[in-house]
Formats: C-alpha cells, structure tokens, sequence
C-alpha cells in the first residue's frame, strides 16, 4: 500500500489543530466528540476549547453563573468547564421547555466551597428575610450572593443572600428614592444614585441627587465580606428629570433627561467628571413625545440619546469634546441652581423603522368586545403628551394585506407604552464580544368603558450606531440581522400591578400620589411577569384576591458574528408559536412557572429575574423575599 | 528520502518575474513553482529568506505526498495575489476564517485527504487553508451522534463500559 492511502486518524492531528475545528462547533457537537475516545475527552476538557465555548454563549448575550464577584480570569479550568456547561444548560433548556425546579445554583450554596452531598436536601428555592419592620421599595440581585434593596423607609441594604445576613446599611434617616444602580465587576463596586424633591413641581422642580459607592473588598473563601457605603457626589436638578445614566463609572462620567416643559424638548445634565463642580445642561431640542422611550448609551466618544417610537428608533448623538465646550461651574451652596446654557442640536441623528412580523390570526383580533355605541379610547396628545384626552379612534388592528410588508399591529395610541426596559450586557464579558441593546416595551389598550386594561410584549434588539456609515436607512434589513425586527407576545393578557404610595410635592404636600407599577422584570433574553389567571369579561378592575400565576417567556435567541451583526440562532428549539401547522417565530411562547406553596402572589411587591443564575426572585409584603431557582 | 538536490536558478526554466522553487514531496517527486504562488506559505517564505542569506537555493523537502503537495499548490495559484486576512502575519489572527464557497468545493473530498491537506497545511503554515480546513472537518462530524462521529473519523471506543457511564466523561451540557 502507498504510503499516502493509508487511512490518517484525527488523533494524529497538533492540538492547535483540533481546537481550530473545535471553534467551528458548538457545544452540542463537541460534547458528542468527546465521548468518541478517550483522546477526544482529554483534548475537549481543556482551558481554550471551553474557552471557546464560553465566548460563544456571550455572543448569544448569555451570561455565565459566576459566584460574587469571581470573574472568567479567576475560573480554574474545572469551574470553568462546570460554569460553560451550566449556562449552556440553562440557555438551551429554557428556549426549548418550561423551566423547571433547580437541583443546584450557587443562590442556594450555603457557603462557597461547601457542596451539599445529599440530594434530597437541596430545595429550589430560598427565603431570605428583609430587616425587621422594613418594606422592600426596591431591590436587586447584584450577584448571585449579594443583593441590594431600598426599604420604604429610605434606607439601602445589602445582603448575602446565601448566608441571609445583612452585611452593611447605609441610613440617610430620611425617604430618598433609589434611581439608578450599575455594577461594576471589575472593581468590585455598585454605584447608585438616590433622590429627592427639593422644592417645586414643574420647570422650577428643584430635586437633590446622592452618588453612592458600594465597595466589596476582596475576602478568602468563607470569609464574611464587609462592603462599605460611600458617598462621591450630591448635585441638584432644574427641572422634571425623567431619568438618570451613570454611563461610566470609571471615568466618573453621569448623565439625565430633563423634560423641558415650555419647549416639551428634552434637555441633557451631564457631569463629565462628578470629582469636579462643573456641570453641562443643554437644551438638545429633541421633542419629548408620550409615545416615545428614551435611553442613553456611551458610544466611544458619544453621548448617544436613544428613542423608540411605535414604529422607529432613532440615535442622537452628541459628542463628549462639544458638550465640554458648555461646561459650567457649580457649588454646593443652597442657593446654587443649575441652568441651560443653550441649545444643541445632535451632531447626527440615526432613523431606522422596525420590522414587524406576520403574527397569528388571533393577534389582529381586537383586545376587547367592541362597545356598540362609541369606540373612544384615553390617548395623549403631542402637544401635551401627558395630559390625557378622549379620542375617537378605529379599533380594528390593521390585518397585513398579501404582499405588502406586515404594518405595526400594536399601533400607537390604541396601544401605549406602559413600560420601557432597556437591557445591556450587565454581566463580566470578554473584550471580543461585541455590545448588543435590548428592548422590551409593555404595551397597554386601556377599555374606558369597562376600566380594564390589556398588555402585550413587543421585543427587539438594537446596536449603536443603528446602522453603519456605509449602510443607509433604506438599505434592506439583511434576511441575516436580526436587529429591529419585531417580536411579540401577543395575546392580551391582564398583567398584576402594585400601587405605590408616593409623596409628590405636585399635589399638596403630604398628600399621598398613586402610581401603578406594572410586576414585570426584564433580563437579556427572558421576561417574567405576575398576571391574573381568568381573563375579566365585562364590568370592574380585578378583586385583589383573584388567581394569579406567574409567566415567563424567553426572546428570540440571537448570535454576534466577528462583524458586529446580530445573527438569529435556531438553538434547539422549535421556534415560535405553531397554531395549526404554521409557525409564527416572532411570537412568543409564554410559559407558567412553578412557584412554592408558602409564596403568595397576591403580596409580592417587587419581581426580578437574572438570566445567569436561572433565578427569579420576588419580595413580598410580609418581609420576606423568595428566591426561586429554575433549570 | 530524497538526497538534498542543490538547485541553481539557471537550470529551472521559468518566465515572468517571479521566481522558481523546488519543492520535493515525500514520495520523491520534483515540482516546481514559482516562487509567489507559494508565499502565502510562512514556511516557505521563511525558506525563502534563509535562500537569501546564504545565496544558496535548496530544493524544499516536504513531508507530505505530491498528490497532497499538488492540492496545496492549487489552493495557493488560486489565490495567487489575492490577500486572505488569515495568511497577512501583521494582521490581528481573526477567531475563526470566514466561508469561502471556492474553499468548500475545493475542499469537497474524502476524509482521508482533508486530514492530509490540513496537515499540510499546518506544516506549511498557511493560516488561511487550515481554517478551511477546520471548518469543512467540522461541517463533516456537526450534529451527528458519537458514534457516526466515531465512523466519520475512524476512531474506536476506548472507554470501559465505567468510564462511558461516569457522569464525568458524560454531560447534560
């Protein structure tokens, strides 16, 4: 026999080889591979072809189950095979089933380190306790073993969780509103800002805004971490702040919306550096509309303002070297205000629509019984786009005529925005990975006659810049991108919301405001959210008692090649909704989850979820909070 | 092996500017080529440069057949003068190389040979076909079961009955 037609194995293949063809797999095939032989399972369990892997499920915007603040450089090459095989694990059993009850997640580890041996023992889920005589007004999962909440009392705590003992309190001794948290896992530090209303009730609304650090200092295994509260920064406000960005903590660099109330523009208060007494507020003369949800994002030298309408988005951006041209000193004496110094306009300004999908027959079906005598629904007007008016407007969603590209189902104002949630990547990644945005509005029909409201759940993803230089707004969204195209849930469901009391100084001081918040939580990928079982027919709002469940639906899965582009991924899954044969994939597939007998639905007043750890966690009136692990 | 053939540029005929080289292959054949075909090469081009040095071209040996040599030496005229990010030893290595429709035909061969054409290419250190090659490896064994994988790369089972049942060789994922 020749010497070149003998058969050559793989196993003779230079390591580096064999990984090259690894990264052309995913972990499905290479798990395959590996229990071929025995070489096979050595070359797999290594550090690169897991790393490998790892850097593909943070393409698909997963994040890994680390415990505390480890991050993927701490990892041992064993936990880092065990952490890429859980998040796998997670990622793929979630688009394909219900979630089901956890056997293990590092929520439910005593200690770390410490494994459970037996089974049996383990429960899915954990009940910590909040401080006593102390209402949960908001809270956090930071990590999987720490979580941070704001008490009605306007005190913020932080917890370990697994351990259930406070680990530091910070008391300002008075009701400040907790806005803005972000982590930072390389510094081990979550920064916050907190807020009051000074004085005032429309463009003269003075508010006073606290900076605050958390620290976590490095601590051994089973050692009891101190973190420790401190504060960088007050400044004040002018004006109806709508929100607040803490874009980079590591440049020190905030920033906020200020609706404008005589222009009805929106204005922008930048500290570019919160060590300094200089601040930047311009009027950006971009309009504030009802129908629009703002974000904001740094973009390498930009300040880039982000808005969604019902059927676009658009990207302002607003560089750092101009807006440094504005800046103006400030101080901490009572009397200092801060003031708009002049117009600016963005230096660019990025348009694209949205693409929405054919979605089932049922979906074009309007939310309520038409009422014979009038179709009115309460709608807000551009010119005063909270003040709401009564309009005559068409009921019957628009049905996509064969050929033309699908309309809007949810058009605005029958469907309004209810609630906007905007999601990065939170979680440690790897430099290579490239940043993805996801939105997630809650959509609401209010039916004036009978007083109920329906919601539905529009989804996308979206990058900045919304498209490239070379792109253009008209150039056709590639069959590939899956950015901007639409993605519902759209059967009308009635979802559980919670009133919060709050003082406004807009009403008489001391009168109590009621403001309704929808119990929906938004992580990368999933959604969860508390509704009511029976849908209400005819006559008034839901008794408070009425059976609830808890929901959960998984978005589209999507996948970041080298090039920045978002790529839908059909893992393991049937995708979409099937109704009779044909499969609408840009409709969700809502799932109920299991909850535990002692947890009552009708006292939970905040819900959470974090895709990481496969943990939705949920605070109740009691003082308690629940944190359910699912696989 | 073939005797080490000293080669003088006069006795290779040859036209245009490029020059000639010498390759051997393990089974002893002889084939020339110009000298720009095969710089996507790092081996070759580093040959090259140890060619200048001494003023001295040697005929390159290479532990591969002529048959896998000439499939190399197709892949390389085909891309003559085109640049492939993968083969530029200045640019960043990108993670994995990208589709190329002609790669996946020219690549569409047994198994036997694919294993020896990235062998090659590994020897001769050409970034651009070892991805290729990679990819159309990993295209064969993707979704298939461990044991159709173990019949697409020719490989027998060398775990115990234990092992195979430990949940340690096996995984959820």
């Amino acid at each position: 026999m020749a010497p070149w037609t003998t058969p050559v194995s793989l196993e003779k293949l230079p390591y580096d080889l064999l990984l090259n063809i690894a990264q052309h797999l995913d972990l499905l095939d290479i798990r395959a591979l590996q229990l071929t032989c025995k070489f096979f399972h050595y070359v797999i369990q290594t550090r690169p072809v897991h790393r490998h892997l790892a850097l593909g499920l943070l393409r698909r915007c997963r994040a890994l189950p680390l415990t505390g603040f480890q991050r993927l450089s701490d990892l041992s090459t064993e936990q880092l095979i065990h952490t890429v095989n859980k998040a796998a694990h997670l990622e793929r059993s979630w688009l394909t089933r219900t979630p089901k009850r956890a056997t293990e997640t590092p929520y439910l580890t005593a200690s770390r380190g410490t494994r459970q041996t037996d089974s049996t023992s383990i429960s899915w889920y954990k009940v910590v306790g909040t401080p006593p005589g102390e209402q949960v007004d908001w809270l956090s999962p930071i990590t999987a073993s720490y979580s941070l909440c704001a008490t009605k009392s306007g005190k913020v705590v932080c917890w370990d969780v697994q351990r259930d003992v406070e680990l530091a309190e910070w008391n300002p001794g008075e009701r400040w509103e907790l806005w803005k948290c972000r982590v930072e896992f390389e510094k081990r530090t979550v920064y916050f800002t907190m807020a009051k209303v000074l004085s005032g009730t429309q463009d003269d609304k003075i508010m006073e805004f606290d900076l605050m650090q958390i620290h976590f200092p490095r601590v051994e295994e089973n050692e009891l971490c101190k973190p420790t509260f401190s504060h960088l920064r007050s400044f004040k406000t002018a004006g109806l702040v709508m929100n607040v960005f803490l874009l980079d903590p590591s440049a020190r660099l905030l920033c906020g919306f200020v609706w404008m109330l005589g222009s009805n523009t929106i204005a922008l208060y930048v500290l570019l550096d919160w060590d300094v007494e200089e601040y930047i507020f311009i009027d950006t003369d971009i309009q504030c509309t009802a129908s629009s949800n703002w974000s904001c994002i740094l973009y390498e030298g930009d300040i880039v303002i982000h808005s969604e309408e019902a059927g676009y988005a658009c990207q302002h951006f607003f560089p750092l070297a101009t807006l440094r041209q504005f800046s103006a000193p400030s101080n901490s004496k009572p009397e200092f205000i801060p003031r708009v110094s002049t117009v600016l306009k963005p230096t660019r300004t990025l348009t694209r629509d949205f693409t929405f999908p054919v979605l089932p027959p049922s979906s074009y079906k309007p939310a309520f019984p038409p009422h014979p005598d009038e179709h009115i629904v309460v709608v807000a007007t551009p010119a005063q786009p909270f003040q709401l008016q009564l309009h005559h407007v068409p009921h019957i969603p628009t049905m996509p005529a064969p050929g033309a590209p699908p309309p809007n189902p949810f058009q605005y104002p029958l469907w309004y925005p209810e609630s906007a949630h905007f999601v990065r990547q939170w979680w440690p990644t790897l430099p290579s990975v490239p940043r993805l945005s996801c939105t997630v509005v809650l959509l609401a029909q209010h039916d004036h006659v009978t007083h109920c409201t329906k919601y539905v759940v529009s989804q996308h993803y979206f990058r900045v810049p919304l498209y490239e230089p070379d792109e253009t707004p008209d150039t056709p969204i590639d069959a590939e991108d899956a950015l901007m195209r639409m993605w519902y849930v759209s059967e009308p469901f009635e979802i559980v919301c919670v009133v919060d009391t709050v003082e406004d100084e807009e009403d008489e001081p001391g009168t109590p405001n009621e403001r309704s918040r929808p119990l929906l939580a938004v992580d990368f990928g999933h959604a969860v959210w508390i509704e009511y079982i029976d849908a209400l027919e005819e006559g008034d709002q839901q008794p408070e008692n009425e059976p609830k469940r808890l929901q959960f639906v998984s978005f589209p899965s999507v996948s970041l090649g080298e090039d920045g582009r978002a790529v839908r991924t059909s893992l393991g899954r049937p995708d979409g909704r099937d109704t009779g044969g044909e499969v609408f994939e840009m409709e969700g597939v809502v799932k109920t989850l299991e909850i535990p007998e002692d947890l009552d639905l009708d006292s939970v007043e905040t819900i959470n979820i974090d895709q990481s750890q496969g943990a939705v966690i949920l605070s109740v009136k009691e003082g308690k909070i629940f944190i359910l692990c699912y696989e | 092996m073939p005797t080490i053939v000293s080669v003088d540029d006069s006795t290779v005929p040859g036209e245009g500017s490029s020059r000639l080289l010498l390759l051997v292959s393990s089974d002893n054949k002889h084939i020339v080529v110009e000298e720009d075909i095969m710089s996507r090469s790092r081996f070759i081009s580093k040959q090259v440069e140890g060619f200048e040095a001494t003023s001295q071209r040697h005929a390159i040996l290479l532990p591969f057949s002529s048959f896998v040599l000439n499939k190399v030496i197709e892949y390389c005229s085909h891309y003559r003068g085109y640049y492939l990010l993968e083969d530029d030893p200045d640019a960043a290595p990108p993670g994995r190389s990208p589709v190329r429709e002609w790669d996946q035909e020219f690549l569409d061969v047994d198994r036997n040979m694919l294993l020896r054409i990235i062998k090659a290419a590994h020897y001769l250190e050409i970034k651009s076909l070892v991805g290729s090659c990679a990819r159309a490896i990993a295209d064969m064994i993707r979704g298939k079961t461990t044991e159709e994988m173990r019949e697409i790369l020719g490989v027998e089972n060398d775990f115990t009955p234990e092992e195979e049942h430990s949940p340690s060789s096996k995984c959820t994922g």
